[in-house]
């Protein structure tokens, strides 16, 4: 078994945190994982990206191959089509609708949702109102995690365990707000799975 | 138990593990976060940032001397720094175990140059191990420490980006502290290499080097692993991690500790295969070293020698050894636009570069955020060489007679790092040019880590906050100036006064990092539509809060306040915004 993820976004958008809360449950399944990113000058308004690499076999490379990712969750538009060619021809491809607009030049976002549409398998749809829906706009990185997790060989509850386990410092509130958004993205992508099939 | 940590919190862990208690460093991009990690032991590990590598290299080495235990971090271009006490301290040797943790950046991540620290093992005849992930930085370091003391050598622990940012599981072992008490033991043959001990010296190295070689043969931190043994490949540090992947069926010769060369293992390796092929990040020390024993080999004939390897990379080197169809995967879309790094937003060094583009001067950068000064539409920087750099640069370019006036910008720790001798230069060789710190309290580019400069220590002690002000006049600049960088008028006025005198200045932009202050500078900005003539004044910033569509706007949640744009508008159409 084995499933590689690449998380797209820009600095600032709470994807450490998914790989955090992926890494927990991981290590409660007793599985191995790896997860790259870059840090340094990127950490400014840049592109951000996070390989995670999950199996139940020692993982080699901290990075996946272009063309190997079983799925690429981005929390921005633009950002999943930077990514295309790491993913796998039946890979996933969920994407949050709103664009982080903080350079001179973004392009036109409605051909960007034609692309991401085009797309065998992908889940184009409005996280950050789901988020807000939740209690907290912040809590997008939960609900990318949460259509993600249709397809991650990793129980419901192992992950809703990492992320309790994960949020738990932050008071029960901040908790409550992220399981919601986790479990509202997940429902949608079930209901976006079935659609496809 | 097993937690999943980066490379940097290993190799932090790994030196917690092995008793070390003294650690210094100087920040820089990706080796950072060791020393920040292994702060959190502070009552049983002193840990210091010093004011560069040579020094918390030296500090370092005083204390091995001593008989502690310790470790020294730095990023690739910080070893040429403390390369001086590098290839000294390789002579008269250590007591306490001593690593020396450089972190090197394939790829160029956030670095000016590629570099391969192995280069200085081998300069300085000294072992270098090389980790390919987290629980194997965590065990090297302590193998460091142990063969460092067994040949009272330092050990140079060869971390790159990947290894050093990437997460993955940590098996944790307890802390087991030195035996040996602290106290140095008079031995002037040994520790004072005036050139008659000196040349004793010389020969304890090369011994120590062949004794060192066959313990490489024979350590853990080499091994075979034969599988199918028609292709045997060679493969060094993280570069093993892709060989696995990429040639799951061949027979490896994995490397952790690499120099001095583990030449029996090698040999026996090689007899055993019928094709040898070498594997390595960046130069081909160990494939040139192999054809050296008289073993053929294939290298970077088909392995690049540029960047950063992986999988992908590897895919093509494979398929153009095994004759077959090279199968280049699709690049990434090179339509997209770029999110480049920029200075953000209510960043003070913006003050100082727009009050540069008025003037017609050369501007000589240095490493740091305002590296990002480079940027359209600032251009306000014009060559960028090393750290500390910037000042003695543009005294070369005066000296040569640029007709331009060459200004001089570096940061407030990048000062403190090597800034304050080229300083010394200009007042002493006569310069004119006008050197400006920006000061802004913090080392910002790498996430903020306090200097001498900022009243507090790594420990998180009170300490003197050294005056950069005091500092230019000590070393004989009459011109020192301190400036607020958002008082647009008010840097006017002293870059036309400075920039006119014939006598070198210094000016100081102090202003602290907003991100580091982590609260805004004022209230957001607001355009007024119905003032606003579109003009672009405010465009000229380069704010990354301003954006122009059909009109232009302030973005609300990016605007920190810092009111320069409501300065430079001729129309007063930008005022805070109503609440």
């Amino acid at each position: 078994m084995k499933c590689d993820i690449i998380i797209a976004g820009v600095g600032g958008q709470g994807i450490l945190s998914i790989a955090t809360v992926l890494g927990r449950a991981v290590i409660a399944k007793g599985w191995r994982l790896k997860q790259a990113e870059v840090h340094g000058m990127s950490q400014r308004g840049g592109a951000v990206q996070s390989h995670v690499r999950i199996s139940d076999q020692p993982v080699a490379s901290d990075v996946i191959p272009l063309g190997g990712a079983d799925l690429v969750v981005s929390m921005e538009p633009m950002e999943a089509l930077r990514y295309l060619p790491w993913l796998s021809t039946d890979g996933w491809l969920m994407v949050n609708k709103t664009p982080v607009e903080n350079i001179a030049v973004y392009p036109e976002v409605e051909p960007i949702y034609k692309e991401i549409e085009t797309w065998p398998r992908n889940m184009l749809f409005d996280g950050e109102a789901m988020a807000a829906e939740a209690g907290s706009a912040r809590a997008l990185n939960m609900v990318m995690l949460g259509a993600a997790s249709i397809i991650l060989p990793l129980e419901a509850s192992v992950l809703e365990a990492g992320i309790q386990a994960q949020f738990a410092p932050k008071g029960e509130q901040v908790v409550e707000t992220n399981l919601a958004a986790f479990r509202a993205a997940r429902a949608l992508a079930e209901k976006r799975k079935s659609e496809l099939e | 138990m097993r937690k999943l940590l980066s490379g940097n919190e290993a190799i932090a862990r790994g030196a917690y593990e092995a008793g070390v208690t003294v650690a210094t460093g100087y920040p820089g991009t990706p080796s950072t976060e060791i020393l920040e990690t292994l702060v959190a032991h502070k009552d049983e590990v002193y840990c210091e940032w010093a004011p560069n590598e040579k020094v918390a290299f030296e500090v370092a080495a005083g204390a091995a001397i001593a008989g502690a235990r310790c470790i020294t971090t730095m990023k690739h271009v910080g070893l040429n720094v403390a390369a001086d006490p590098l290839m000294t301290l390789s002579y008269i040797g250590v007591v306490g175990g001593m690593v020396v943790c450089v972190a090197d950046d394939p790829g160029q991540h956030s670095s000016q140059n590629e570099q391969d620290t192995r280069q200085y093992a081998r300069f300085a005849k000294i072992p270098v191990l090389e980790p390919s992930d987290s629980d194997e930085a965590r065990r090297f370091v302590k193998l460091g420490i142990e063969i460092s003391e067994t040949y009272r050598v330092p050990v140079i622990l060869r971390s790159t980006t990947r290894v050093s940012h990437s997460r993955s599981l940590v098996a944790l072992d307890e802390r087991t502290p030195s035996e040996r008490p602290v106290g140095f033991e008079k031995n002037p043959q040994q520790f004072v290499p005036i050139p008659v001990w000196g040349r004793k010296l010389r020969l304890d190295v090369e011994e120590r080097l062949a004794r060192m070689a066959a313990a490489a043969s024979t350590s853990p931190a080499n091994r075979i692993e034969w599988r199918d043994r028609k292709l045997g490949i060679v493969a060094a540090g993280i570069a093993w991690q892709y060989v696995r992947e990429v040639w799951p069926d061949a027979s490896v010769c994995k490397i952790g500790w690499g120099y001095p060369f583990p030449d029996t293992l090698i040999r026996e390796f090689a007899a055993g295969v019928e094709h040898l092929l070498v594997v390595e990040e960046l130069d081909n020390i160990l494939e040139e070293h192999i054809r050296s024993l008289g073993i053929a080999c294939e290298g970077k004939n088909v392995v690049p020698p540029t960047g950063e390897l992986s999988v992908t990379r590897l895919r093509q080197s494979r398929a153009a050894m095994e004759g077959g169809e090279i199968v280049v995967a699709p690049p990434p879309p090179d339509d997209l636009p770029a999110r480049p790094p920029m200075l953000c937003p209510g960043c003070p060094h913006r003050g100082i570069f727009y009050g540069l583009t008025l003037h017609d001067v050369l501007v000589t950068g240095d490493i740091g955020c305002y590296s990002l000064g480079v940027f359209p539409p600032l251009n306000r920087t014009d060559i960028i060489l090393c750290m500390g750099g910037g000042i003695s640069l543009a005294h070369g370019m005066d000296k040569a007679g640029e007709p331009r006036k060459v200004v001089g910008i570096v940061g407030d720790s990048t000062f403190f790092h090597s800034g304050i001798t080229g300083l010394l230069d200009i007042a002493y060789n006569r310069g004119s040019s006008t050197i400006i710190v920006v000061d802004n309290r913090t080392t910002a580019m790498t996430g903020h880590q306090d200097h001498p400069g900022t009243g507090r220590t790594l420990m998180g002690e009170k300490t003197a906050e050294v005056s950069i002000e005091a500092i230019g006049k000590a070393c004989g600049i009459h011109r020192v100036t301190t400036i607020d960088p958002y008082d647009l008028k008010r840097v006017q006025e002293v870059l036309n006064e400075e920039l006119a005198a014939e006598e070198p200045s210094l000016i100081i932009s102090r202003a602290p990092c907003p991100l580091h202050q982590r609260k805004p500078h004022g209230p957001p900005r607001i355009i007024d539509p119905a003032s606003c003539k579109n003009c672009g004044m405010c465009l000229k910033l380069g704010c990354p809060a301003i954006e122009r569509h059909e009109v232009i706007s302030i973005n609300a949640l990016l605007c920190t306040g810092c009111g320069m744009c409501e300065q430079l508008c001729r129309f007063n159409a930008i005022s805070v915004t109503e609440e």
